[in-house]
């Protein structure tokens, strides 16, 4: 018997469907000083997870000028074996301490035996992996006593025994949990160029109901001889045509609360605000024309 | 059909595997067709889990890697992520064992001060994300048998090298003169009462009253070690400053130590 929590957007400061930025220790300082206008902010759990100490003490200073999401990293969801307990409890303890307005994961796996890898490794969307993430989600969820959203990851390999399509994967995964999705456009798009597929029909096949949060961000191309493959290192800013499926995505389905993400050579504060600004204006651009259209 | 867990462990397996171009044949029979690239796509996840690693260990050693270099370090790096992966889903707490790990890690023979440069940027870090508490600055009068409790970001150490004044040239970007430190033993007091972690040089007496703190003491039995230490110590003048510094956040008349 699954246990649904009520989708609910945070007692303390509910979000705007509007951009935010993922914040670094370096920009710390600037951003609580300059307190630029953004919609939230967005970090890894994972980075708070100490004791004590500076990180905690600029995090709580953030908090009381912007609602925070708490993006996971590291729980492995997709993960054969049972979520990590003391992992669960160190989440615990900061969605009671921070109130977070979002939380979310990832669908995909990053912990074997005992070892934790780090990394957001790919699962093959069957039966087996579904049943086993929805129920990674529903305890989760009931572990912080709310819902969560959960991340399409960005791939390399696809699995050939893989036999629901990924978009439908997640959406089943909401229906049957309650999450919400956070839709990454880039890892759409990354995973498109790097398997051959639409990322136009991938993104048409989810329903904005579930859609809670959207990522953007930017990725790489490697080239290796005839051999080229996206890497999605959150490394630059977002590119043309991610800009242009956010802009199609939102008049689909309306504006959400949008991140900016940024995770290598990260740039100085100003670049990642300039970033969120396009994210705001583009959205905007987006339901003016799509309400235009309608009336 | 491989079931999850047999997937995700011959997975691990080979993204512990040392880094190398060989990709395991069953895995590779997961992908639709047999690509000649696909070794490379599965290379991805692998530099990546590397890279992470090495790169956790690089924010966490930086004097290290500057006193080693770049290349060297990463050498080293790649062996230990090989040997000692991380356990668990944080890596704030990640290369705890690896100043031991450098101190048998025979190519870094040569620099001998190598592993304890190592061991004082591991306890700045485990100082940097201790628990936060509000120091008591003044003694209490009469209290010859109360236990001052330390910071609970207070790490000791000590080196027979000079390794503080090594860490302090050699922990941000900046150039400095080639320098001569003669060996000469050091005892350190690693402690974050406020904001910023610090990292104090202690005389010998100092540090052997603090120990004795560390291990549940009271100022009476500190007494007794620091001045067996160096008779001539002033122990009381050295209290108050380690108070004034920040360094006890309680003074407790029985033993609170497990």
């Amino acid at each position: 018997m699954r246990t649904q929590t009520p989708l609910r957007c945070d007692a303390r400061a509910p979000i705007p469907a509007r951009a935010g930025i993922g914040v670094k220790p370096i920009h710390y300082r600037e951003l609580l000083s300059s307190k630029p206008a953004l919609a939230f902010i967005e970090v890894h759990p994972e980075n708070y997870m100490g004791a004590g100490g500076p990180p905690h003490a600029y995090l709580e200073e953030i908090a009381k000028h912007y609602p925070l999401s708490l993006h996971g990293v590291g729980l492995s969801l997709g993960g054969d074996e049972p979520l990590n307990r003391d992992h669960l409890a160190r989440w615990r303890a900061l969605v009671d301490r921070y109130q977070p307005a979002l939380v979310s994961e990832h669908v995909a796996w990053s912990r074997f035996g005992e070892v934790a890898l780090h990394d957001l490794l790919p699962i093959p969307y069957t039966a087996e992996s579904l049943h086993i993430v929805c129920d990674h989600i529903d305890q989760m969820q009931n572990a912080l006593g709310r819902t969560i959203l959960v991340e399409n990851p960005s791939t390399y390999v696809t699995l050939s025994q893989s036999d629901i399509p990924e978009p439908d994967f997640l959406v089943e995964a909401a229906n049957r949990t309650g999450c919400g999705l956070l839709l990454d456009i880039n890892n759409v798009y990354v995973s498109a160029g790097n398997h051959g597929f639409d990322a136009r029909k991938w993104l048409s096949r989810v329903p904005g109901g579930p859609v809670g949060e959207i990522h953007l961000a930017g990725h790489s191309l490697i080239r290796d001889g005839a051999f080229q493959i996206r890497i999605d290192d959150h490394g630059s800013r977002v590119c043309a045509e991610v800009w242009e499926l956010y802009r199609e995505t939102v008049a689909r389905i309306g504006a959400r609360p949008t991140l900016i993400e940024w995770d290598s050579d990260v740039p100085e504060l100003a670049v990642l605000c300039d970033e969120a600004k396009r994210a705001d204006d583009t959205a905007a651009a987006a339901v003016e024309l799509r309400d235009a259209a309608a009336a | 059909m491989l079931p999850l867990r047999d997937f995700q462990a011959e997975m691990t397996a080979y993204l512990l595997s040392p880094p190398g171009p060989s990709v395991p044949d069953s895995l590779l029979a997961l992908l639709p067709s047999d690509g000649p690239h696909n070794p490379k796509r599965f290379a991805v996840y692998k530099n990546n889990v590397y890279a992470r690693l090495v790169d956790a260990l690089r924010d966490t050693f930086p004097a290290v890697e500057r006193l080693v270099g770049e290349e060297f370090f990463r050498y080293a790096a790649v062996q230990y992520v090989a040997q000692t992966p991380p356990r668990i889903g944080t890596l704030l707490a990640y290369g705890g064992s690896f100043p031991q790990f450098l101190s048998t890690f025979p190519p870094a023979g040569t620099v001998p001060y190598l592993s304890d440069v190592a061991r004082l940027e591991y306890l700045y870090l485990e100082s940097y994300h201790a628990p936060d508490a509000a120091p008591i600055v003044s003694l209490p009068s009469d209290r010859e048998q109360l236990r001052p409790m330390l910071h609970p970001s207070a790490r000791l150490m000590t080196s027979p090298f000079q390794v503080s004044r090594i860490w302090e040239l050699n922990r941000s970007e900046a150039t400095f003169d080639n320098v001569t430190l003669p060996q000469q033993r050091e005892y350190l007091l690693i402690v974050r009462p406020e904001r910023e972690v610090e990292v104090r040089r202690l005389s010998l007496g100092a540090y052997a009253a603090v120990l004795a703190f560390a291990d549940g003491g009271s100022l009476a039995a500190a007494y007794e070690e620091a001045t067996w230490a160096n008779p001539s110590f002033d122990f009381a003048a050295h209290v108050e400053t380690l108070a004034k510094a920040g360094t006890f956040v309680a003074f407790t008349e029985h033993d609170v130590q497990q």
